[in-house]
């Protein structure tokens, strides 16, 4: 069982309030219809007022929501799976058999649903509001020739009335036919419906495909790369499946900016679109040079195997997410980036080629090669030292035995807010810790003397002018021979996540 | 946790903030609220002391000789009071649709006594002149006003009331042994018990007639009336005239039983404007409902007021062949026209026949723009299975909601509605003017002889219209709008009181859709079905589920 996001925070707002307001308008509508007493007839029509102004507010401020986000959409009608979805309901569901449509987060709703809200919003939504303002201000519309009698009024409010109530018990009966009983309501609740792997697994990959969509159009200039919002909630999506975690929203728009690059390959494995950021990580200057050129171009041997491999994949139907792959930039160097993709396909469905987002980790990757390599060869090689502390992108440093700085690099000091290497060089380690950070750390430090490697620790740091950061550590032994003179190790920059997490 | 927050502030907060508003926020203000504490009474007082003057200072033997004296220096004013109502006791007014005709007590019929005409000795006790004993009364003479009646300040002056006894005078002159001097010296402004003489005690004694005028107003609580009030918490002890407002000798108001038009009437928003309540929805309702219609939610609060009147079963004697006099009947129902009154009093009385009295009276209500019809003496009746109403007022829902003249919207009032049966000739298909008040034998008056034939035969000739000699009864209604005995705001009708599924005081108004009473029961019964059925299927629907899923494990 998966979770996956569906409800975005102002739909759940507003799924819930309507909720609200209808039961009440119910219940104090057919009060004042005189089928019961509760709040006395009086309190009855000056709440069911109230409530009807709340109404029109909400549906003012939702349906501006729905146009703004491009959310209507949802609400075409459509008869693509509209037999099967009733079928479904009329027999499938007692053979247990799988729903014909999934939930993601642009296809919320299957066709009955499309067609149920849509009546709802341009029928009876409508009418109710139009007969409620005409019962209200009828004193007003009375004398003007008008309207000359409250009764088809009140008729069509009470029609209207009878059908939503109806609407409304289908409509919590259905919520009940999720994954389990109360998949549904959850998923109105938090936003993350539960699914079946199966099931998760397709949405993903429908938002995936939709994300495309919407980035394609954005580059090709068709659509607007305004649609941020969807773009980004299915990058959750798949980030997520790629194991980053971007909880924060600047880190995750930070991540959009810099380095998530786009491409586009047609089925022959020729490259038909790259964005800039696919451009910069690849280290070429122009777009033409790329377009037009074969997938397996700037490879190694392995990479060429590899690649081939995916996009065969991809080409016959599948979908990959977070792939390592290794690329050779322009300039020959040797890169790292993850890469998601999935095919894109004709209105008749035939595959004309894929395309996907790559994600730099090269930093991470040599980081991590270098560390592999410095285990490998038995710690002692200074690969490591020379890889990691020229990096732009992780912190290096060594610390001696005693516990003093001996060698920082550059990105440590900015991370720090250090201006020189010799304003900490020297100093103890325990400077930039409170007393508990220092002891949790302590720990660790007396472990990775005593010869062992400790990866991805979190921890605080205070930097010099005062404020709080959180970095992930690694570190690992420096030896001399074959004792242990000290520990050096990395770290990477955490501090949105946690704030974010905070 | 933060999933927890995150439900927190985006369901449960706008809820909390939703109903907040909804239950507290008060939209329904109006802007132009007029409240009752700005309204001012203003009266004016006489700055003269009528005991001083030198005219004044003698026995009067006549009260024609004190009306001669106040018109010494009062001149003119007998002019101008000969030409009111008061004294013509009919008035020229227009009944919509039909012409100008004079109407008034001389010449209409009512449910009650019947009618003047014939019987003017007795009925004159209450005419503001002396002498009106027939139907000769020199209406020109105006020695023959009767100031004191109404300007009497030493509360000492009466009319007789020839049924006292054999001795006293008739035909409106003062009862005997009053003292003509001293009243004439003190006479003053009309106060409540001036004009309460004769309208507290119309139709033969307190609050007979009216049902919402009655002697307890001269000394009574705001619970009782707000504007009279006397006793009591804040009690503003209006006079008559505070509301009905009185300049040469005419006074404002408009009693529909004698009038028709909407002309010279008093209305509660000439003080209170149209907007008196803070709520705008209040106010709006203003549009379709009289003020009284809440604001009177019962009637003849203090003493008992007629609703019907039998006169067949009126000539009969107890055993000894002896009239019946006042006798209080047992029993507290009586059945009427196919509807029974509950808690009411009863008595028989062999000049009058049944009479039926009630007290804290649930009025009945009825669409009325401001205009009346009458039945005119000479006007053949046309129907007599149905109770034939008196003074049928014009209105309805329809001339509100398109009104033929904008100044005369139909609104709901409530309304005594006085029943009876009364005696009229079936070959003629005319009502009888029966006489009815005289103590001599053989004169034809029905109570003195207890004959209905000789009684109609009289009363038809004296007022020239032809009698076949045959006479029945007819159910009459005729219709008493109300306008006193107003309750404080706190005991004035509820919402409820009439938008009410089961009880609904307008239950009798049809022809409009009124929330909360009315409902279309095909769509009701339909709807409910609607929802039995979408209950029923998803149960089905729901259980095959449930049995389909165990199967398939």
């Amino acid at each position: 069982m998966k979770r996956v996001l569906i409800y975005k925070r102002y739909e759940r707002f507003w799924h819930w309030t309507q909720a609200l307001l209808i039961l009440l308008l119910a219940l104090t509508g057919f009060e004042v219809h005189g089928v019961y007493h509760i709040f006395g007839y009086q309190e009855a029509v000056f709440v069911h007022r109230n409530l009807a102004w709340a109404f029109i507010i909400l549906i003012v401020f939702s349906q501006f929501w729905n146009m703004v986000t491009g959310e209507w959409r949802q609400y075409i009608p459509s008869t693509k799976m509209l037999k099967a979805q009733i079928e479904y309901y009329i027999t499938g569901i007692f053979r247990q058999a799988p729903h014909p449509t999934r939930k993601t987060v642009y296809n919320k709703f299957n066709p009955l649903q499309r067609l149920t809200y849509l009546g709802l919003r341009v029928l009876i939504i409508p009418v109710m509001v139009f007969s409620g303002l005409l019962y209200m201000y009828y004193t007003y519309f009375v004398n003007q020739q008008v309207v000359h009698d409250l009764r088809p009024i009140a008729y069509f409010h009470t029609i209207g009335a009878f059908l939503l109530l109806g609407f409304v018990v289908v409509h919590v009966y259905l919520t009940t036919t999720g994954h389990k009983p109360l998949s549904a309501i959850k998923a109105m609740i938090t936003g993350w419906e539960e699914m079946s792997n199966e099931d998760a697994e397709v949405a993903l990959e429908e938002n995936l495909e939709v994300a495309m969509v919407q980035t394609r159009k954005g580059i090709s200039g068709k659509g607007s790369i305004e649609k941020e919002g969807m773009f980004e909630t299915a990058f959750e999506d798949v980030v997520e499946k790629l194991g980053i975690e971007t909880e924060s929203t600047r880190l995750r728009a930070r991540l959009i900016d810099s380095n998530v690059g786009y491409f586009r390959i047609n089925k022959d494995g020729i490259y038909e679109e790259v964005n800039d950021a696919w451009l910069n990580l690849y280290k070429c200057t122009n777009k033409k040079d790329v377009i037009g050129s074969h997938v397996t171009l700037d490879r190694t041997p392995e990479g060429k195997k590899q690649i081939m491999k995916l996009v065969n994949t991809v080409l016959n139907g599948g979908t990959i997410t977070g792939e390592r792959v290794e690329r050779v930039c322009k300039d020959g160097s040797i890169g790292y980036h993850t890469v998601s993709a999935t095919s894109y396909k004709d209105k008749n469905g035939n595959i004309l080629g894929l395309e996907g987002f790559i994600i730099d980790i090269t930093h991470q990757v040599e980081a991590e090669r270098a560390l592999e390599k410095k285990i490998t060869s038995q710690y002692k090689s200074d690969d490591f030292y020379q890889l990691v502390s020229a990096s732009n992108d992780v912190g290096y440093f060594r610390i001696g035995k005693d516990g003093f700085y001996q060698e920082v690099n550059d990105t440590w000091l900015e991370l720090y807010k250090y201006g020189s290497k010799d304003e900490i060089i020297g100093k103890h380690y325990s400077l930039s810790r409170t007393k508990d950070d220092f002891i949790a750390l302590k720990n660790s430090v007396d472990r990775v003397l005593k010869g062992e490697t400790i990866p991805f620790g979190i921890t605080r740091r205070y930097c010099k002018d005062g404020s709080v950061g959180y970095h992930h550590i690694t570190m690992t032994p420096v030896y001399k021979g074959d004792d242990i003179v000290g520990f050096e190790g990395f770290i990477v920059d955490k501090t949105d996540k946690k704030l974010a997490e905070e | 946790m933060k999933k927890f927050i995150e439900f927190i502030f985006i369901i449960i907060v706008p809820w909390i903030i939703i109903l907040w508003i909804v239950f507290t926020f008060t939209r329904d203000k109006d802007r132009n609220y007029y409240p009752t504490k700005d309204i001012v009474i203003k009266h004016d007082t006489v700055p003269v002391d009528h005991s001083k003057f030198a005219v004044l200072q003698k026995k009067f033997e006549t009260p024609q000789d004190v009306t001669k004296t106040c018109l010494t220096c009062h001149n003119g004013r007998g002019k101008e009071f000969i030409r009111t109502p008061h004294w013509l006791w009919k008035q020229k007014d227009t009944i919509p649709g039909r012409g100008i005709f004079d109407l008034g007590k001389r010449d209409l019929l009512n449910d009650f006594c019947i009618g003047v005409n014939s019987n003017e000795n007795l009925c004159s006790m209450c005419h503001a002149g002396y002498g009106y004993s027939n139907k000769n009364f020199d209406f020109h003479n105006q020695n023959n006003i009767d100031c004191l009646v109404c300007h009497d300040n030493t509360g000492t002056y009466h009319k007789s009331n020839p049924c006292l006894g054999s001795n006293n005078p008739k035909a409106g002159l003062p009862a005997l042994g009053t003292n003509l001097t001293n009243v004439a010296q003190h006479v003053g402004e009309t106060h409540k018990n001036n004009c309460g003489s004769c309208h507290f005690t119309g139709g033969g004694g307190n609050n007979v007639k009216h049902g919402d005028l009655e002697l307890g107003l001269l000394q009574c609580t705001r619970d009782f009336d707000v504007h009279m009030a006397s006793k009591g918490e804040n009690a503003k002890n209006l006079r008559c005239e505070d509301c009905h407002k009185t300049e040469n000798h005419n006074i404002t108001g408009h009693l529909y039983s004698v009038a028709s038009s909407a002309n010279n009437r008093v209305t509660c928003e000439e003080c209170h404007t149209d907007r008196p309540h803070k709520s705008k929805l209040l106010n709006n309702h203003f549009k379709i409902i009289a003020c009284q219609t809440c604001h009177i939610p019962v009637y003849a609060k203090g003493f008992h007021t007629k609703i019907i009147w039998d006169w067949s079963t009126a000539t009969k004697m107890d055993k000894n062949g002896k009239p019946i006099f006042d006798k209080d009947l047992p029993g507290n129902t009586y059945a009427y026209d196919g509807k029974t009154y509950h808690n009411v009093q009863l008595q028989y009385d062999s000049r009058h026949g049944t009479a039926v009295f009630q007290k804290d009276v649930k009025p009945e209500y009825v669409w009325f723009n401001g205009t009346a019809n009458h039945h005119l003496l000479h006007d053949k009746i046309a129907d007599t299975t149905h109770p034939l109403i008196l003074n049928p007022l014009f209105g309805s829902y329809h001339d509100n909601v398109e009104p033929g003249d904008p100044r005369h919207p139909s609104k709901i009032w409530p309304v005594k509605v006085m029943r009876g049966k009364q005696p009229y000739d079936p070959v003629n298909m005319l009502l009888i003017q029966p006489k009815l008040a005289s103590r001599i034998k053989g004169s034809g008056a029905l109570w003195a002889d207890y004959n209905w034939e000789a009684s109609c035969e009289t009363g038809m000739k004296y007022i020239g219209l032809p009698y076949s000699g045959h006479y029945a009864f007819l159910k009459t209604e005729s219709m008493w709008l109300l306008n006193h005995e107003v309750s404080p705001s706190g005991k004035a009708l509820q919402c409820a009181d009439c938008h009410n599924t089961n009880n609904s005081r307008l239950k009798n108004l049809t022809g409009f859709y009124l929330p909360g009473r009315d409902h279309s029961s095909v769509l009701d019964i339909s709807g409910v079905i609607f929802i039995i059925l979408i209950l029923l299927g998803v149960i089905i629907h729901g259980t095959l589920r449930i049995v389909s899923n165990k199967k398939n494990h």
